[in-house]
C-alpha cells in the first residue's frame, strides 16, 4: 500500500477494521487531522472503541489509552497524581491517561460534570496545570468521546459550552445485515485490529495536519460557513445557537476533509457534507420546540437547504 | 387611476422605502386583521360617498375600484413592514377568523394558508390604473406589451424568431385585452347616462312612438320634486322642449330660412339682480326685470338630478328664475331652456303666471305647415269639424277638445302600425289615428291636435313636459316621476301677442294610468333611497356645511392617523444588521458550467437554492450520452469557481467545450421530451 497517499493509506486501513462506515470514518479521521475531537453518540456495541484502537494502530509511534467514565471518577484519574516518593523524600508526578496521542473517553456522560470539565479543558489547552505545573500533550492529541444518548439512566448531560468544544458529533449507528455477517467472519480467529499494521508514521500524520492548513479556502465560502452558522441565530426555535467556535470549526474539518478527497480547495459539498455533525450538537432548542419534536440535525439540514449555495 | 398623482407617488415611497430601511413592525394576526379592517371600513366609506355623489350611481363601484391601491394601502403596509415575508390569509374573512380563533382555543392544529400580499397589490394596481377617469388606454397597449414581451423574451435564449414571435404573442394579448376593456367600458360603464331626469329629452328633436307598436314602458323614478310657496296655486304642465316639424313620428325643430343655425339658436339668458341682492335669470328675451321678479308672481323651487345640458321643465309662462348653482343657462327660439349645472343635483326657485311666453312670435311658413301626408286627411277632419269657420281661438281649441274627449280613448298600448298596408287607405298612423282606429297616448293626440289647428289656420307647436299630477296640496309639494311624462301643443294666441298651453289629451287620461299601472310595492324604498341622496348631497354642498364636514372629517382622520401613528411608534422594531447583510457575498466569477443553468433546468426542474451545482447536475449523468463529460466538467467548475489559486486558460476552454457538447445533448433530450 505504499503507493496511495497518507490519507488514502489511514483510511483504508481504519476501514478494513471497522466495517461499514466509510463515511464516518473519514469525517473523523479528518477532524483529527484538522486537530479537533470528536464526540461519538452512539449505542453501546456499534464500534466505537474499536474504531479509536484501529486509528491508534494504525499510527505508528502513537500512543492509546481509554478511560471509562464512571460516576465516581476524579479529575485526578484522568491528569495525574503527584505522590511522595519515600525515598527520596519527594513528590513525584504520575501522568493520567491524558497524557496520550490518542485518547478514548468512553461514557463521558456517566462522570461528574467535575470530572468532565477536567477532561475538557485539558481538550481545549492541549495542555494541563496540575499543581501549578504546566504539562503540554504534544503536537497529536486526539480525543474520542463517546457518550451515551442522554435518555439512558444514570448520566449527567454535558454542558453546553463543554459540546461546543468538540469539533464534530457523529453517530455510527448500526451496519447493515450484509456488513455484519463480514464482521463475524473476520472475527472468527482473532480480532483484526490485534492484526493491523501501522500504516503511517506520526511524522506523517503531523505533516498532514500542516497540508490541511494549506488547503485553499475561498472568500465566497468563508461567507457561506458564516452564512450558515449565522442562520441559527434568526431561528425562532434555537435557544442557544451556534458560535464563532462552530464557523472556525466548520472550516477547519472541511479543509481536512478536502484533503482526504484529494482536493487542495474547499467545494461547498464538502462543507454541506459536515456542516451538520459540526452545527447540530452546539444548538440548544426551545422547550417548545423540543416538544414538537424537532431535532438540532433536522433544523441544520433546514438550513443548509435554505441558504443559497454558490454554484 | 385617481389622477391624483401626489397620492400615487407617496404610497409608491412609502412601499419602496421598506426595501432600504430596517424599521419593522412585528405585527400579530389581530394587527393583520386590523389593517383589513381599516381598509374595509376605508373601502364602504368611499363607496357610500361615490353613490351620494355621482349622478351615474353604476360608476360608484368602478371609481372605487380605482381608488383601490389607495384603499388596501394598510393591507399593504404590514405585508411590507411587517418581520414576516407574508400574511395570512384568513384575515381576510370573519368566518375563517372565528373558525381559527375557535380551533386555537380548543388546541386544534389549523394550517394557516400564508399569502405575500405584494402580489396582489400589484395586480390591484393594473387594474385600478385601467379604471376611473384619468384612464387612458393608450397607455395599456404598450405596457401589456411590455409587460408580457418581457418575460417571454427573457425565458427564451437569444434566437431573433423566438423574441419576435414572443412579441407577437404579448401583442396579441394586448389587443385582445384592449378590445375586451373597449367593449366592458362601453357596455357597463356609461350604460346609466340617460336615465338623469330630462337628459332623455333633445332640445332639437324628439323621436315619439307614433306608428309603434306595444306597451310604452315608463319610469316610475322620481325626476323633479316641486315646493310650492304657501298659497300659490300649482302649476299643471311644466314645459321642457317645443318643437315645429313633424315628420313621420318624428318632431324636430326647423328654423325659417335665414336664421342662424340650430347650435347658435341657443342664447345665454339676461341676469337681474334685484335690491334684495338676489339675482335672478329672466326667462324672457325682452323681459321688464322689475315685472318678472315681482314678488307677488307665484313661485316654486325644484329639486333634480341633471346633466350638462339638461332642460330645465318650468311652466310654459315661466318669469324668471333664481337661486340654481349654474354655469350657464340659454334659451333658444322655442323658449327651450336649457342648462349648465355645477352640481349632479341642483335646487332652485322657478317664478311663473304673468301671461306672457318665452317663445319668438310664430313663423307662418313653419308653424302652419301640414306635412304633405297626412294633409289630406287633415283637412277632411277639419272640414268635418268645421274648424276653419269658428270665429275665435278658444272656440276652436273647444271644438277640438271636445271631439277628442267624446270620440277618442286614452291608451298607452300601441296598435296603430306607421304603414300596414300600401294599398289602403289612409295609409299614415296619424291619419288612421284620427279617422279608424281613435285609440292612444298623449304624443298621437298632441299632434294630432297640432295638424288640426295649423290646418285652421292657428300657429301650433308641439310640446313635451311633464304633468304635475301628483300633488299634495296640504304640504305644497309635487313629484313628478318619469310617467308623468307628457306632450301636448302650444298654440299662438294672436289677440294676446303669446304662446299658451293646449292640451288635447282626455283629462282622465293619467287615472287611466295609474290603474294600470298598479303600486309597487318597492317604490317607497326607491323614492326614499333617491329622496334621501338628493337632499344630503344638496344639504352637504351648502358652503356652510361644507366647512362644518370638512372640518369633522379632517379631525376624525387626523385623530385616527394619531392613534395608528401612536401605537406604531410604540411597537416598531429595528431590524438588526446581520438579517440584512444575511445575503451571501457574490462571486463575479461564472463559468461555462452556470451558463448551462437555464438549458439544464428545462429537464431538472429548478434548483433549491440549498443545492449546490453538482448535487443538482447528477442526475444528468443518467440521462445523456456520456455521462463522463458531465463529472469532468463538474470537476473543472469546482475548480475554476471555488479554487482560490489562479487556474490556466486552457482549463477554462476545456470546461467551455465540455458544457457546449452538454448542451447539445441536453437541446436534443429537451426536444425529445416535447
Amino acid at each position: 500500500m505504499p503507493d496511495l497517499p497518507t490519507p488514502a493509506r489511514l483510511e483504508q486501513a481504519v476501514c478494513s477494521v471497522v466495517r461499514g462506515q466509510e463515511p464516518v470514518i473519514r469525517r473523523i479521521l479528518a477532524t483529527m487531522i484538522s486537530g479537533g475531537h470528536v464526540l461519538l453518540e452512539d449505542y453501546p456495541g456499534t464500534g466505537k472503541t474499536t474504531m479509536a484502537k484501529a486509528i491508534a494502530a494504525a499510527i505508528s509511534g502513537s500512543v492509546f489509552k481509554r478511560v471509562q467514565f464512571t460516576p465516581d471518577l476524579l479529575p485526578s484519574d484522568i491528569l495525574g497524581i503527584s505522590v511522595l516518593d519515600p525515598r527520596s523524600q519527594e513528590f513525584r508526578f504520575h501522568p493520567g491517561p491524558i497524557f496520550t496521542n490518542i485518547l478514548l473517553a468512553d461514557e463521558i456522560n456517566r462522570a461528574s460534570p467535575r470530572t468532565q470539565s477536567a477532561l475538557l479543558e485539558a481538550m481545549a489547552e492541549g495542555q494541563a496545570t496540575i499543581e501549578g505545573e504546566r504539562h503540554d500533550f504534544g503536537s497529536l492529541f486526539f480525543v474520542i468521546a463517546t457518550q451515551n444518548p442522554v435518555e439512558f439512566r444514570g448520566t449527567y448531560p454535558l454542558p453546553e459550552a463543554q459540546m461546543d468544544r468538540f469539533a464534530l458529533q457523529c453517530t455510527l449507528g448500526y451496519v447493515s445485515a450484509a456488513e455484519e455477517v463480514a464482521i463475524l467472519a473476520d472475527q472468527v480467529q482473532t480480532h483484526p485490529v490485534d492484526q493491523l499494521e501501522p500504516v503511517v508514521s506520526r511524522d506523517e500524520i503531523l505533516e498532514l495536519m500542516d497540508a490541511a492548513k494549506k488547503i485553499r479556502f475561498s472568500e465566497e465560502l468563508r461567507h457561506y460557513t458564516v452564512a450558515l452558522v449565522a442562520a441559527t441565530r434568526s431561528r425562532p426555535e434555537v435557544q442557544l445557537p451556534a458560535s464563532p467556535r462552530a464557523s472556525l470549526a466548520l472550516m477547519k474539518v472541511s479543509q481536512a476533509l478536502a484533503l482526504f478527497e484529494g482536493l487542495d480547495f474547499v467545494s461547498p459539498e464538502i462543507i454541506q457534507s459536515v456542516a451538520v455533525d459540526v452545527i447540530a450538537h452546539r444548538l440548544v432548542l426551545a422547550p417548545e420546540a423540543k416538544y414538537l419534536g424537532q431535532n438540532a440535525r433536522q433544523i441544520v439540514e433546514d438550513i443548509i437547504a435554505q441558504t443559497p449555495v454558490p454554484v | 387611476m385617481t389622477g391624483n398623482v401626489i397620492a400615487a407617488v407617496l404610497l409608491a415611497v412609502i412601499v419602496e422605502t421598506a426595501h432600504f430601511v430596517r424599521l419593522r413592525w412585528n405585527f400579530d394576526d389581530h394587527g393583520y386583521a386590523r389593517s383589513w379592517h381599516l381598509s374595509t371600513i376605508a373601502i364602504i366609506v368611499l363607496l357610500v360617498v361615490f353613490w351620494l355623489d355621482d349622478s351615474h350611481r353604476s360608476l360608484a363601484v368602478s371609481r372605487v375600484m380605482g381608488w383601490l391601491p389607495v384603499l388596501l394601502f394598510p393591507v399593504q403596509f404590514t405585508q411590507s413592514y411587517g418581520l414576516q415575508t407574508s400574511i395570512p390569509l384568513n384575515i381576510f374573512s370573519f368566518f375563517a377568523r372565528q373558525r381559527y380563533e375557535r380551533n386555537l382555543r380548543h388546541g386544534l392544529q389549523e394550517s394557516v394558508i400564508k399569502l405575500n400580499f405584494g402580489n396582489a397589490y400589484l395586480v390591484i394596481t393594473l387594474v385600478a390604473s385601467t379604471l376611473g377617469e384619468q384612464a387612458n388606454p393608450y397607455f395599456y397597449l404598450p405596457g401589456i406589451v411590455l409587460l408580457i414581451g418581457w418575460p417571454m423574451v427573457r425565458n427564451r435564449r437569444k434566437r431573433p424568431a423566438g423574441v419576435l414571435f414572443a412579441l407577437f404573442i404579448a401583442t396579441l394579448f394586448a389587443l385582445t385585452g384592449q378590445a375586451t376593456l373597449h367593449f366592458a367600458t362601453s357596455k357597463y360603464s356609461y350604460r346609466g347616462k340617460d336615465s338623469g331626469s330630462g337628459t332623455g329629452l333633445d332640445a332639437k328633436t324628439s323621436h315619439t312612438q307614433i306608428g309603434k307598436l306595444g306597451d310604452i314602458k315608463v319610469s316610475r323614478d322620481i325626476l323633479w320634486r316641486l315646493k310650492i310657496r304657501k298659497g300659490d296655486p300649482f302649476p299643471s304642465l311644466l314645459r321642457a322642449a317645443s318643437y315645429n316639424r313633424y315628420i313621420n313620428g318624428t318632431w324636430d325643430t326647423r328654423l325659417p330660412p335665414g336664421s342662424r343655425s340650430l347650435v347658435l339658436d341657443f342664447q345665454d339668458l339676461s341676469a337681474y339682480g334685484t335690491s334684495d341682492s338676489e339675482d335672478y335669470y329672466l326667462i324672457r328675451a325682452n323681459a321688464d326685470g322689475k315685472e318678472a321678479t315681482l314678488p307677488t308672481l307665484p313661485r316654486f323651487s325644484i329639486r333634480g338630478s341633471v346633466n350638462n345640458k339638461s332642460l330645465l321643465p318650468m311652466p310654459g309662462n315661466a318669469a324668471s328664475i333664481k337661486d340654481f348653482e349654474l354655469d350657464g343657462i340659454e334659451r333658444n327660439s322655442f323658449g327651450t331652456i336649457r342648462i349648465y349645472p355645477q352640481n349632479p343635483i341642483i335646487d332652485g326657485t322657478i317664478l311663473w303666471g304673468d301671461h306672457q311666453s318665452p317663445e319668438v312670435p310664430p313663423w307662418p311658413q313653419q308653424d302652419l305647415a301640414v306635412i304633405r301626408s297626412e294633409s289630406r286627411t287633415v283637412a277632411e277632419v277639419v272640414e268635418s269639424l268645421g274648424l276653419k269657420s269658428a270665429p275665435t281661438l278658444d272656440e276652436k281649441l273647444n271644438i277640438v277638445k271636445r271631439w277628442f274627449d267624446q270620440n277618442f280613448t286614452y291608451t298607452r298600448y300601441l296598435s296603430i302600425p306607421a304603414f300596414y298596408d300600401a294599398s289602403a287607405n289612409p295609409t299614415t298612423a296619424i291619419s288612421q289615428f284620427l279617422t279608424t282606429d281613435r285609440k292612444g297616448h298623449c304624443e298621437y293626440f298632441a299632434t294630432a291636435a297640432t295638424l288640426l289647428l295649423r290646418e285652421a289656420g292657428v300657429p301650433t307647436r308641439y310640446t313635451i313636459g311633464f304633468a304635475v299630477r301628483e300633488t299634495d296640496p296640504k304640504d305644497g309639494t309635487a313629484v313628478i316621476r318619469g310617467e308623468h311624462c307628457h306632450a301636448w301643443c302650444r298654440v299662438w294666441d294672436e289677440k294676446n301677442g303669446i304662446w299658451k298651453d293646449f292640451d288635447p289629451t282626455p283629462g282622465n287620461w293619467f287615472a287611466l294610468e295609474e290603474q294600470r299601472l298598479g303600486k309597487s310595492s318597492f317604490q317607497w324604498l326607491a323614492d326614499g333611497l333617491l329622496i334621501a341622496r338628493e337632499d344630503f348631497f344638496l344639504w352637504r354642498n351648502r358652503p356652510k356645511n361644507q366647512l362644518i364636514i370638512s372640518i369633522i372629517v379632517t379631525i376624525l382622520a387626523v385623530g385616527a392617523l394619531i392613534v395608528i401613528i401612536r401605537r406604531l411608534a410604540k411597537s416598531r422594531h429595528v431590524v438588526h444588521e446581520h438579517q440584512s447583510a444575511e445575503s451571501v457575498f457574490e462571486s463575479n466569477i461564472r463559468t461555462a458550467l452556470n451558463e448551462l443553468e437555464p438549458t439544464a433546468k428545462k429537464i431538472l426542474g429548478p434548483r433549491p437554492p440549498g443545492q449546490s451545482l453538482p448535487q443538482w447536475l447528477l442526475p444528468l449523468q443518467g440521462l445523456i450520452a456520456a455521462p463522463e463529460l458531465v463529472a469532468e466538467a463538474i470537476t473543472l467548475h469546482q475548480k475554476l469557481r471555488f479554487d482560490p489559486a489562479p487556474s490556466s486558460k486552457s482549463v477554462k476552454d476545456r470546461l467551455q467545450s465540455l458544457a457546449d457538447q452538454i448542451r447539445e445533448q441536453l437541446d436534443r433530450l429537451a426536444d425529445a421530451k416535447a
